[in-house]
Order: structure tokens, then C-alpha cells, then sequence
């Protein structure tokens, strides 16, 4: 298979030929850093291309499947991390001029799971600046070379959108793996707060951020959880609960599954062609057999204030001390928002948290009667930068009108501040080309339901099939 | 039943910014007061609605009530 698109394979067809040892890891990897190097300066999505190292760890893959010393569906596969992600001597920029020097000397524990698990790291994708916002500048859209890639995961969506490697790891606070899953035409996972090992990657929000995966495939997002999940001792957050096989539902049967649809909030102000394709795919799965409910989230209307109430106080504590000595350095948006951490009391961060006690009681008494809750990921596909991006507006034809960072992260929100997993699968095409995709959400620590919730709908459907036409 | 005091009337304007950026050790320049002026009265106004909305705080009622901060019940503990 040598030279034929090979860089276009997803992890499980990938696997299933390296196992075999019908192609090597060093093939793919030649064949997909040819792609990247002819398809990156239209998509600017590498922060950082890891040649010489990848070249080591695909000829070291080769080495032991060669001597029957499979290490399984990770093994010889090329993936790629976002920025902010630690990874021992490369530069850690993540798209700040503060930030810039640094380079860590010790991979992330979700890198270091990767390594041991055979995969090829590739390089780190740009990110918005300290993942505060959703441009992510200067990346680009593979679907049109020109939109954004949303954020601030954005140059992992696009990247794997592009088969620039065939999976990445992203982080997601608010939004961030979320959206450029949905506006890249990707699979991604948020999951549950303290499954993956968050020690070494740069933190936004402390008790919102997570680590995921995205790739082309759900079954690929259940791959790579395999491959890295689980307590990590480094990370006050992480969870010692029993680890599980995310792939072990694909397959079952969702007929007589309950789907949860909430009309209040979550369908509010959207473009035509996006609420049209949620519709079509929450009627695709009402095909398949599951039941849909109406659910009712009473509080998610105090979603926006309140998702900024905490996060712009914990990352004002995490970047407090370039406010003042290197202020002029930092972007508008990270500038705007610690300032405002600075200035609220510690009362209103706990009003704030207080608020977020009650969304997440919605979502718990949702979960009462419903197996997964479907909503749109984002309100608007991804539209070109203007001078500066995060002053994009989106124009409904209610007449509402809002910036394009809402547009992005306000459906997704929610979910971050009640703690469910997401998994987030294409559904579709607007009619200027542009990706959007569902956003499925289980209870707490059920990722494994809405990964076969996804994967039931994915091979119902041929959008993961798609590709841009780029190159 | 005890008197309800009116929660969540606070104002923001520039000498409340300046005054707490002084405060939080942020030496903030007038052109970001002025950026923070709307931005800050904003969330402001968002937690004074709520809070006479939600009565998120401890209150004198007829029945004990607080609503406790998320995170508090956020994730399980780790076992070890």
C-alpha cells in the first residue's frame, strides 16, 4: 500500500495492516509527512513537526512488531498533540509571545502513555493563545483553506480533518475539543473530568479542563482512550475509578435506547443549514430505533455567566503574573478576560459555582430518564477571520446576532460546567461545504455510551467518509 | 419569618475598578479600566439578577436553604 494515501487511514484500518505487517509505520509516516508538508502551508496547522524524533519511534515500532512484540492498536500509528500539551524538548508557544522560550524537559503522562503504547508522535498543533478563545490563529479550515478551525484545539481539528496524522490529542474546557470537531468535520471526545491524565498540559480552567481525543472515527476516539485513560497520581484531579474499554458498546444495538432533546436553550439562534442537520441526525437515530424524549434544563439559561464567572477567576490565578510585567505581550482575549479574574470577588466565584450546581442537577435529572441528551455542537459553521477573529459576528434570521466565540462554545458550555462526557460526530454538510456535527452527552463516567450512541449513527451515515479536497 | 435583604445591588463604575485592581496588585492602565467598565459591569448585573432570582446564599426562610458550590461534589475522590 505503500505511496497510496496512506495518510488518509484511520487508526483501525491502520492497525489491522500494521499488525499484519502488510504496511510499516515508517511507510505511513513517509507518506504522511509528505501530505503534511504539502498540505500545512494552506492549513498552518503545526506548531511544531517532530521529524527526526517520529522517524525514531516508526523505526522503533517496526523493530518489535517485526519481533512479535505488538503493543496494540496504537502502535506504529501517527498522531499529534495540541500545544499546550508537554512534550519533552519541543516548544511549548502555544501561540503566546510570553510563553514563547519555554520548552518543557518532561512529556505530559498522556504522552508518555502514548509512547508506551507505540504511538508515532508527529508534532504539536497550534492553539488560540493559553486556549483562551476559538480562532486559533493562524490555522485554517481544510474544507474551504480559509475559515477558521474554531478552538482552541483548532489546529488538532483541522490536522486531522486534513490526514495530517490520524489522530490528536486536544484539550477542552469550555469548548476546545468540541468545536473544531464540529467545524473541522472530526470525531472528538470530551470526557468526563479526571479520566485522562491532565499532568503536564497548561491549564485554563482547573476544575473544567480535560484532555481528549479527535480523530476521524469514534471507533478510533475509543482507541486512543484506551491507550491513555486512567488514574494518574501527577493530576489532583484525576479519578481513581475502574479504567474500561471505550470500544466495548460499538456495535450494540441502540434500538429501545432513550435520546433526550431539550428544547429550550440548546436550539436557540442557530443558522438554517446547521439546525436543519441536527434535526436530520436526531431523525436518523429516531431510525434507528431509539426513543425521543423532551428534556427540560431549567438553569442552562445562566450558562454564559457563569461558565465565565469561574474560568476567568482560574485562569487569572494561572496567568497572574504576566498581567503586569508582560501585559502588552498578551493577545486582547487573555488579556480581557484575567483582568476581569482580577476584579471579580471571591463571592462571586462562588455564586458562580453555586449557579453550576444547579445546571449540573438538570443534567442529572435528565440522565434520570434518558440514556444520551442530543444537541447541536455549534450554532454557525466556520466563517473566515476578519482583522481580528473573535470579532466575527454571526447573523441568524431571528434577527440575533452574536460573536462568533458564542457561536462556538454556547451549546457546549453547558456540559463542561455539569462534568458529561461528549462525543461529537459529523452529520453534515451546509451549503457552502461547511462541516457541523452532533453532540451526543451521557452521564458522568459513561463515555462508553455516548461513543455507541455516535458510532450507531457514524455507520448509519457516510460523512466521516468525506474529505476535504486539499492538496 | 426574619426580614429578606434585598441581595445583589452592586454598581460598578471607574473608581470601583481602579480601587480593586489596585487591591488584586494589577497596575491597570485608564484605557483598560475603561475596557473592563462594561465587561465587568456585565457579569456584575448577571450575578445581581441571579442572585434575586435563585436566592443562591444563605437564607432566613421558612425552610433552611443553601445551595451548594459545584466544587464541592465535583469528582469522587480519588481512592488512593
Amino acid at each position: 500500500m505503500a505511496g497510496r494515501d496512506l495518510h488518509w487511514l484511520t487508526i483501525t484500518e491502520a492497525s489491522k495492516l500494521l499488525q499484519s505487517r502488510q504496511v510499516s509505520a515508517t511507510e505511513i509516516l513517509e507518506d504522511t509527512l509528505e501530505w503534511v508538508k504539502k498540505t500545512d502551508p494552506v492549513t498552518r496547522n503545526f506548531a511544531y513537526l517532530a521529524e527526526k524524533e517520529a522517524r525514531e519511534e516508526a523505526k522503533r515500532a517496526d523493530e518489535e512488531i517485526g519481533r512479535g512484540h505488538y503493543r496494540g492498536p496504537l502502535h506504529g500509528v501517527p498522531y499529534t498533540v495540541k500545544a499546550l500539551i508537554s512534550v519533552a524538548g519541543a516548544p511549548m508557544a502555544w501561540n503566546s509571545k510570553v510563553y514563547a522560550e519555554w520548552s518543557p524537559k518532561k512529556d505530559a503522562e498522556v504522552v508518555r502513555r502514548m509512547r508506551n503504547a507505540g504511538g508515532v508522535l508527529l508534532g504539536k498543533e497550534h492553539t488560540q493563545e493559553v486556549a483562551w478563545g476559538v480562532p486559533t490563529p493562524p490555522t485554517r479550515n481544510p474544507w474551504d483553506g480559509r475559515s477558521v478551525t474554531g478552538g482552541s484545539s483548532g489546529g488538532s481539528g483541522s490536522s486531522v480533518a486534513a490526514g495530517q496524522g490520524m489522530a490528536s490529542w486536544g484539550t477542552d474546557c469550555g469548548c476546545s475539543v468540541r468545536n473544531p470537531s464540529a467545524l473541522n468535520g472530526c470525531a472528538g471526545m470530551r470526557v468526563t473530568q479526571g479520566r485522562v491524565p491532565a499532568s503536564g498540559v497548561v491549564p485554563l480552567s482547573l476544575t473544567m479542563d480535560t484532555v481528549g481525543p479527535l480523530a476521524r472515527t469514534v471507533r478510533d476516539l475509543g482507541l486512543m482512550l484506551n491507550g491513555v485513560a486512567g488514574y494518574d497520581s501527577d493530576d489532583h484531579f484525576s479519578v481513581d475509578v475502574p479504567t474500561m474499554d471505550f470500544t466495548a458498546k460499538l456495535g450494540r444495538d441502540v434500538k429501545g435506547m432513550k435520546l433526550g432533546v431539550p428544547k429550550e436553550y440548546f436550539f436557540d439562534h442557530m443558522e438554517p443549514a446547521v439546525k436543519r442537520l441536527i434535526e436530520d441526525g436526531i431523525g436518523q437515530l429516531e431510525k434507528l430505533g431509539m426513543e425521543v424524549r423532551e428534556v427540560k434544563f431549567p438553569h442552562v439559561k445562566y450558562t454564559a455567566g457563569t461558565f465565565i464567572g469561574i474560568v476567568v477567576a482560574e485562569s487569572a490565578a494561572n496567568h497572574d503574573e504576566w498581567l503586569n510585567e508582560r501585559a502588552a505581550e498578551l493577545g486582547i482575549d487573555v488579556r480581557n478576560f484575567t483582568e476581569l479574574g482580577n476584579l471579580l470577588l471571591a463571592k462571586d466565584y462562588i455564586r458562580s459555582n453555586q449557579i453550576r450546581t444547579l445546571i449540573r442537577q438538570d443534567f442529572l435529572d435528565a440522565f434520570r430518564n434518558v440514556d444520551v441528551i442530543v444537541t447541536p455542537t455549534v450554532a454557525a459553521t466556520a466563517k473566515p477571520p476578519k482583522d481580528h477573529p473573535i470579532f466575527i459576528k454571526v447573523q441568524y434570521p431571528d434577527g440575533f446576532s452574536e460573536d462568533v466565540i458564542w457561536a462556538y462554545c454556547r451549546f457546549t458550555m453547558p456540559m463542561s460546567l455539569a462534568s458529561t462526557p461528549c462525543c461529537i460526530v459529523p452529520c453534515g454538510f451546509s451549503d457552502d461545504g461547511m462541516p457541523t456535527a452532533l453532540q451526543i452527552a451521557a452521564k458522568p463516567y459513561e463515555e462508553a455510551t455516548a461513543l455507541q450512541v455516535g458510532f450507531a449513527y457514524e455507520q448509519s451515515t457516510d460523512w466521516h467518509r468525506k474529505r476535504p479536497s486539499i492538496g | 419569618m426574619a426580614k429578606q435583604v434585598l441581595r445583589g445591588n452592586r454598581s460598578i463604575d471607574s473608581a470601583t475598578i481602579t480601587a480593586l485592581a489596585r487591591y488584586a496588585g494589577l497596575n491597570l492602565p485608564e484605557d483598560r479600566v475603561v475596557a473592563q467598565l462594561e465587561f465587568l459591569k456585565s457579569q456584575v448585573d448577571f450575578l445581581n439578577e441571579v442572585d434575586r432570582e435563585l436566592k443562591l446564599g444563605f437564607q432566613l426562610d421558612d425552610v433552611f436553604h443553601v445551595v451548594p458550590p459545584a466544587y464541592v461534589f465535583h469528582n469522587p475522590p480519588p481512592k488512593s
